[in-house]
């Protein structure tokens, strides 16, 4: 069994999207258990990327492969964890505010937070407080994202933290919010759970706020 | 999938680098022509007998105030034997120092009097473990491609015969090639007959030389016997010569530009021609220093835009007329490693780089040259590294295009996971000193400026790298050289 | 007396990356982009108005025919003139006319007093202006920071109405949208004296920005089509990020850089042929170590330079970028990264180059920066303007005078021609004895000392500004204010 979750975290560390796949299948077929595959296998993978990545050995694009290996794999397993009652890390629902429509940095915490082992719910841009509050009702997520630009666009941010207040879904979510304008003072003043100030940092933050 | 059949865009013609150009081809002309007129009309002086003799052997004029007045036919002539190209091999074998057109090396500089000591940060008389370090750091650095001795060794035991002691300390500590200074014609002597010993005999270094001599005239169209001795013994052996004459913006030269490179290129002929009556065809490199004085120090500025500018400009004459140039680079007047060198160094290295000067030297040169600076080396590697980025230019292509990428990512779309961005992104310039990190990241490692930075690494090159170390054997041969020149010197 | 004949001079240094079949390529890739991907414009109205003219419009899609954009390159302005509102400064907007600039909206700014890091207020947009005033290689206008200190939805407008009294340079204003643009435009045309002053020759220039890549937000078009109307002259230019919003590739960058500018360019000249506008941008690569946008990046100099190129080819004004920088204090690694991106633009003869003084990625301005970056234009510009070379300059005659090793320290040719060497104002050239006993001071210490004494001692023009049109301004941000309440209220209700 460590033979196949051995070569798997190689595989993901080596960015190989296609051989992950097809290790998690063969794995699951030889009766390892999807919760062995996802912490030993992959997670196992996934955190020596981290390490590199922090030690500026390894570089998003690289990353962002091994996420998406990540991606791959949890698409197979996420229904069989849910089945026998395997914790993963969460829902992240995320999203740029209504009136913005930039998103690089918002489209690059998703997909940090991908490999992080989340299921991410990417909502895009121009988003109103309804939006938002549907999808963080629809998804059950755990974890909620917010990334604005443009200045005139972060009073929204406020506004959306109200709409969840009102929905009755504060206490099942922490809030997260970036973007280049945005500071650790005003996710304060607006009640955030935490401001992060890049994608890396954002995972770390947000693991934090979960406990995990 | 549709079939692919042949396709192709004809008679496309792209610029392999950035392009750049102070000089049309009809105004260096002008310049060259107007250097003639001054070698027929004023000439220069010299008081070397040799020399006397050669021209006054030839169709040149020798007056009685020993001026030498020379025939355009002369010129031409000369610099018709002059070879397109030389090669310069350090001790590692590597033929990396490819002197021909365009092709640019950088180096650090020599004899600065000064450096910073490590320890106490002070700034104090240079020595040979001065030199030694340089060597060091140059032999580490990737894109320095030749060693000059940074500091001179004033610790030397004969103060006539310092320049074969630093021979010794850089060859021992860089396996790249070098660039050498001599006190006169007896110090390049020991020094070609120690590089002899590592090549193999006179005929291989002639095939393969290991260093080129660095002979720095400071008198416009006046070479000193010493200048002169330097030059015909390089000539005789074939040691690739980088003569330099420095002139200084209405002190010693005209005021003008074009006026400060008439002179220079009519200092610079004369040395051709010389040369050529000598021995047709040893390998010579044009270069110096044409700057406005730096008014309160009475030297001139290393780090005036007047000196880019000409360094550039010189670099294209000699280009168009088949030689091959030299120039000083990463250079500076400040005193210490701030602001103005940085910004002094980028426009050296810059407009030589684009000329396509083919040896700068002086990287790492603080005040004038007066102080080397082992920080300013590496500064100045980065500072390359991202003008040959420049230089490099932009290749289009239909992968470069990327039209189809594009169309599959849309409007709105990212390519920061798509693998046309893990494929490519490797071809930016990627920072060593220089730091991205965003002001909560920066602030959270210390708030360090690049002079926090660029120190430690000093150190740490200083501390990890080993050259390749050399034969003891040939080390004591070199020093019985040494040795002997100490003692005859007295 | 002899004649030369068949002369060919540079007058300037010559600076080139791409031949003219590259470009050729490149221009041929934005008609394929625009035909065949399209943009997506969330503009209902400037949607319709492409459709009318033959452009695929579906849902927000827009495909654009060649014969558009062929159309629009045929009516695009090669003259434009602004004019200060004191009628003493003409600037040209023309093929190769080189100025620099500051840039907009960091968050944060430099204190040139404490050297903090801080919030921008209102005040500091006046002084950044009268410091641009004072700087002889800055040549126009923007404000380096967002006002903080006013209506958080007015602080384009106070902006302007601060900056536009303390300068005669021209200024590139911003605006949030169609409103605080018209704010804005009235504040110019009160310093122009009136609207048809202002039609006889704008005293500003506006700066808009789609987002790459290939997408037009409604109020980037809003602002767009809003100048066009009024004759503004604008910038309409994206921030592309290498390897995130575009391609990692330069060509490709510069092909979808070149389309996004594009589209403003059709609408515009579709509403008001002959309307000038700019395109370019900030041009750098995502670094994939810190996913921080690299303002310092030689890539930067390098693409902006590539696409001045491209403007020119295709008969366009040049909006570019250099002076800025990654580094997050000023130091060193400051004045490497600003004197190659300024040195790198001054060669490629762009129109506007911006963000000069850009701190931090751009998340902080700096005056600091600027006043730095003002010394390195002057050295940049000594090469740029190349070499005179005539009788007099090549000196044979004072050359042979001399002799060999001869003196040329009181000659009236030395006296001429030392007149016109460059004087540095922050660059020590003193012996290390001087240096060290004034002080060991570094450039830092200079550009410092040099930047307060022009905040302290530098008034610029205001004291010329009429007390009349000083009215109007506080007219017009009175009732910016009234409109911005009512909107707040409207909203809360």
């Amino acid at each position: 069994m460590s033979e196949f979750l051995g070569k798997m975290a190689e595989s993901l560390i080596a960015g190989k999207v296609d051989e992950v796949t097809d290790l998690t299948r063969q794995a699951l077929d030889a009766n390892v258990s999807s919760k062995d595959i996802l912490e030993k296998g992959l997670l196992a993978g996934m955190e020596v990327v981290g390490k590199r990545f922090k030690a500026n050995e390894m570089f998003i694009p690289e990353v962002l492969r091994c996420a998406k290996c990540m991606h791959g794999a949890m698409e197979i397993l996420r229904p069989l964890l849910a089945e026998t009652g395997v914790e993963t890390a969460g829902t992240f629902v995320i999203g740029t505010v209504k009136g913005d429509l930039h998103d690089i940095g918002k489209n690059l915490v998703g997909m940090m937070f991908e490999g992080a082992g989340f299921k991410v719910v990417d909502l895009g841009i121009d988003l109103a407080p309804a939006a938002f509050v549907a999808a963080i009702k629809e998804h059950n997520a755990n974890l909620f994202g917010m990334s604005a630009l443009l200045t005139t666009t972060m009073p929204k941010m406020g506004e959306t933290i109200n709409a969840i207040k009102e929905a009755g879904l504060r206490d099942q979510v922490k809030i997260m919010i970036g973007g280049a304008p945005v500071t650790g003072e005003f996710a304060k003043e607006i009640g955030a759970d935490a401001y992060a100030s890049n994608a890396a940092s954002a995972v770390d933050t947000g693991k934090e706020l979960l406990g995990l | 999938m549709l079939e692919k059949t042949m396709l192709i865009k004809m008679n496309q013609q792209a610029y392999g680098t950035t392009r750049f150009q102070i000089l049309t081809g009809d105004q260096i002309e002008q310049i060259y022509f107007a250097a003639l007129d001054v070698l027929e009309i004023s000439g220069a002086r010299i008081s070397h007998p040799e020399a006397l003799e050669l021209f006054t052997n030839s169709d040149a004029v020798v007056s009685e105030d020993n001026r030498v007045r020379i025939p355009t036919a002369m010129v031409e002539q000369a610099l018709g034997s002059c070879p397109s190209k030389s090669t310069l091999t350090g001790r590692n074998g590597k033929r990396s120092v490819k002197l021909q057109k365009n092709e640019v090396a950088f180096g650090s500089g020599a004899d600065a009097g000064f450096v910073y000591d490590r320890k106490s940060g002070e700034r104090r008389e240079s020595s040979f473990a001065d030199v030694e370090a340089a060597a060091k750091i140059v032999d580490y650095l990737p894109r320095l491609d030749f060693c000059m001795s940074h500091g001179r060794v004033s610790n030397a035991p004969n103060p006539k015969t310092y320049d074969r002691h630093q021979f010794l300390a850089m060859i021992k500590n860089c396996t790249k090639p070098l660039v050498v200074t001599s006190i006169d014609g007896d110090g390049l002597r020991d020094q070609w007959e120690m590089a002899c010993l590592l090549r193999g005999g006179e005929k291989e270094f002639r095939l393969n030389p290991l260093f080129a001599t660095f002979i720095r005239s400071d008198s416009p169209l006046m070479s000193s016997n010493d200048t002169v001795d330097k030059l015909l013994f390089a000539t005789e052996k074939g040691i690739p010569a980088v003569y330099t004459p420095c002139a200084v913006l209405g002190v010693t030269a005209p005021a003008s530009i074009a006026g400060v490179l008439v002179q220079t290129l009519a200092d610079a002929l004369f040395t051709v021609v010389l040369c050529c009556l000598k021995k047709p065809g040893s390998p010579l490199l044009l270069g110096g220093i044409q700057s406005v004085m730096a008014q309160a120090k009475e030297t001139p500025s290393y780090g005036s835009p007047e000196l880019h500018l000409t360094s550039a400009a010189m670099t294209e004459i000699y280009k168009w007329l088949g030689l091959l140039s030299s120039s000083a680079g990463g250079c500076t007047d400040a005193k210490v490693v701030d602001e103005q060198a940085a910004s002094e160094s980028v426009m050296s290295i810059y407009n030589n780089l684009m000329a396509g000067t083919n040896l700068i030297h002086q990287i790492g040169c603080l005040d004038g040259g007066l102080t080397g600076s082992l920080a300013s080396l590496v500064m100045c590697d980065e500072i390359i590294g991202m003008v040959k980025q420049i230089a490099k230019g932009i290749q289009v292509t239909d992968e470069t295009l990327a039209l189809d990428i594009l169309k599959e990512v849309g409007p709105g779309g990212e390519f920061l996971s798509h693998d046309h961005t893990y494929d490519h992104w490797k071809e930016w310039f990627r920072p060593t000193i220089i730091d991205r990190s965003n002001y909560e990241v920066w602030s959270d490692s210390g708030s360090k400026t690049y002079n926090d930075r660029l120190e430690p690494e000093v150190d740490r090159i200083l501390e990890s790298h080993a050259p390749e170390p050399l034969d003891e054997n040939i080390v004591q041969e070199m020093k019985k050289i040494i040795n002997l020149a100490d003692k005859k010197e007295v | 007396m002899s004649t030369r004949t068949n002369q060919t001079v540079n007058q300037t240094a010559q600076f080139s990356i791409l031949s003219q079949d590259q470009k050729q390529r490149i221009f041929e890739g934005m008609i394929e982009t625009l035909r065949n991907t399209g943009v997506h414009l969330h503009h209902e109205q400037a949607r319709e108005l492409l459709k009318e003219h033959g452009a695929l419009v579906d849902g927000v899609s827009v495909k654009i025919p060649q014969n558009l954009i062929l159309d629009a390159l045929a009516t695009v302005p090669p003259v434009t003139v602004v004019q200060s509102w004191d009628g003493t400064r003409k600037t040209l907007i023309e093929k190769n006319q080189v100025l620099f600039g500051p840039g907009p909206t960091p968050p944060n700014f430099t204190d040139p007093h404490t050297l903090e890091r801080r919030k921008y207020v209102r005040t500091d947009a006046a002084m950044v202006a009268r410091i641009c005033q004072a700087l002889p290689n800055i040549g126009f206008v923007q404000s380096l920071g967002t006002i903080s200190d006013v209506t958080v939805s007015l602080a384009d407008v106070y902006e302007f109405a601060e900056m536009v009294q303390n300068t005669t340079k021209p200024i590139l204003s911003w605006a949030f949208s169609r409103n605080t643009c018209s704010d804005i435009h009235q504040i110019a045309i009160a310093m122009a004296g009136g609207e048809d002053a202002f039609k006889q020759c704008p005293n500003y220039v506006f700066y808009g920005e789609p987002i790459s890549p290939l997408l037009s937000d409604f109020h980037a078009m809003d602002k767009a089509m809003y100048c066009a109307e009024n004759g503004i002259p604008q910038v309409y230019t994206p921030c592309c990020i290498g390897g995130g919003t575009v391609p990692a590739t330069h060509a490709g960058q510069l092909v979808c850089a070149l389309s996004e500018s594009m589209l403003g360019v059709v609408v515009a000249q579709l509403i008001n042929p002959g309307t000038c506008v700019i395109m370019g941008g900030v041009q750098s690569i995502m670094d994939m170590q810190y996913s921080v946008y690299a303002y310092g990046a030689p890539e930067l100099g390098l693409l902006s330079a590539a696409l001045t190129e491209m403007a020119k080819f295709v008969g366009l004004p040049m909006f570019s970028t250099a002076g800025c920088t990654d580094t997050k204090i000023l130091d060193p690694q400051g004045a490497i990264e600003a004197a190659t991106s300024v040195h790198s633009a001054m060669l490629s003869g762009a129109n506007f180059i911006h963000d000069v003084g850009y701190f931090e990625s751009g998340m902080t301005g700096s005056v600091l920066q600027l006043v730095m970056a003002d010394e390195q234009i002057g050295m940049s510009h000594v090469v740029a303007r190349g070499i005179d070379i005539n009788d007099e300059t090549l000196a044979v005659e004072e050359i042979c005078n001399a002799g060999p090793g001869g003196n040329y320290s009181d000659t009236d040719h030395t006296k001429k021609f030392a007149a016109s060497l460059w004087q540095p104002t922050l660059m020590d050239r003193s012996s290390y004895e001087d240096w060290a006993a004034q002080g060991r001071k570094t450039m830092k210490d200079r550009i410092i000392e040099k930047t307060r004494d022009i905040i302290a001692n530098f008034e610029g023009p205001i004291s010329k500004v009429p007390e009349d049109t000083k009215k109007k301004i506080a007219d017009i941000l009175q009732a910016a204010e009234a409109r911005e309440a009512e909107n707040a209220g409207a909203k809360s209700k």
